[in-house]
């Protein structure tokens, strides 16, 4: 169930075990308490979340070799 | 995600269309545009997955061009039942470990990556010397905390750490992710129980009390 309780937090779960997760969440105290420790368990990955910028052009060059690419082919 | 077909024979390239409509135009009728939303779709998410995979801003720019040359020489391998993003993810991945060990460093930090950390702390420095709110001392220990975090899940298993970039910092769903690495849903799952109790473990013991909520 804790296994299940992570996806639940990073919504990584499937539907089902979503509905699943929220039922017993729903009727057992115990795994509200379960998923609060979870929630405190993801928070040193919190502090790193945050996305750098690609470098720029990036796409641009990779669509640039991908025409290079198929222009090679097709010659 | 559903289709938004104003015009059949000119589909709209934004984000209504799904990452698997594109493919298959491109696959179908080489509609080269298609092909390169995708490249822009992905760009900051796969390049960001690619960074703290293999540490390094030149060789993550290398795994993602090559990952999509590669997508481009294997999309008439896609078929229509199957998610494209975990496939992509799979290429990348399998990319990303190739690239590492050509470079003989699969598990060691690279030079790259004490320079861009240092930039870092060059911007993170004029940020603080621009900016108020928060104070300059809560900025520096969330660097602090940020840091140690990178340094503690790169500290992780090659098999574990892959699964928190994934389900993680990517947010892919478990199932994804057991599709991208090949393996059985609760490995996934149970895997990435255990990084959390490994995580805390260390930051409990490095820091003496409570992650930061």
């Amino acid at each position: 169930m804790q296994d299940n309780l992570v996806g639940y937090l990073l919504d990584a779960l499937n539907v089902e075990e979503t509905t699943l997760v929220e039922r017993l969440l729903a009727t057992d105290d115990k795994v509200l308490v379960q998923l609060e420790t979870l929630r405190l368990a993801l928070a040193p990955l919190e502090t790193d979340r945050e996305q750098v910028d690609a470098p720029q052009g990036l796409a641009a060059r990779t669509c640039r070799k991908v025409r290079e690419l198929q222009n090679e082919r097709s010659t | 995600m559903i289709l938004a077909v104003a015009k059949p024979t000119q589909p709209d390239l934004s984000l209504e269309v799904s990452d698997e409509q594109l493919l298959l135009l491109y696959r179908d009728e080489g509609d080269v545009e298609a092909f390169e939303a995708l490249v822009h779709r992905y760009e900051k998410p796969l390049f960001n997955y690619l960074l703290r995979y293999v540490h390094s801003v030149a060789l993550a720019e290398d795994v993602f061009q090559a990952t999509f040359l590669r997508l481009h020489e294997k999309c008439r391998l896609f078929t229509e039942d199957r998610p494209f993003r975990p496939w992509l993810y799979s290429i990348a991945t399998h990319l990303a470990i190739d690239a590492l060990r050509k470079e003989g460093r699969h598990r060691a930090a690279s030079l790259e990556q004490e320079r861009t950390d240092a930039e870092t702390d060059v911007g993170t420095l004029l940020n603080l010397l621009r900016s108020h709110t928060p104070s300059p001392l809560e900025q520096i220990e969330a660097n602090e905390r940020a840091q140690w975090t990178r340094r503690a899940v790169d500290a992780l298993p090659d098999q574990i750490r892959v699964i928190v970039l994934l389900a993680y910092f990517q947010g892919l769903k478990f199932q994804e992710v057991a599709e991208i690495l090949h393996l059985p849903l609760g490995t996934v799952k149970s895997r990435l129980h255990k990084a959390l109790v490994t995580l805390n473990t260390a930051w409990r013991r490095n820091h003496g009390g409570e992650p930061p909520t």
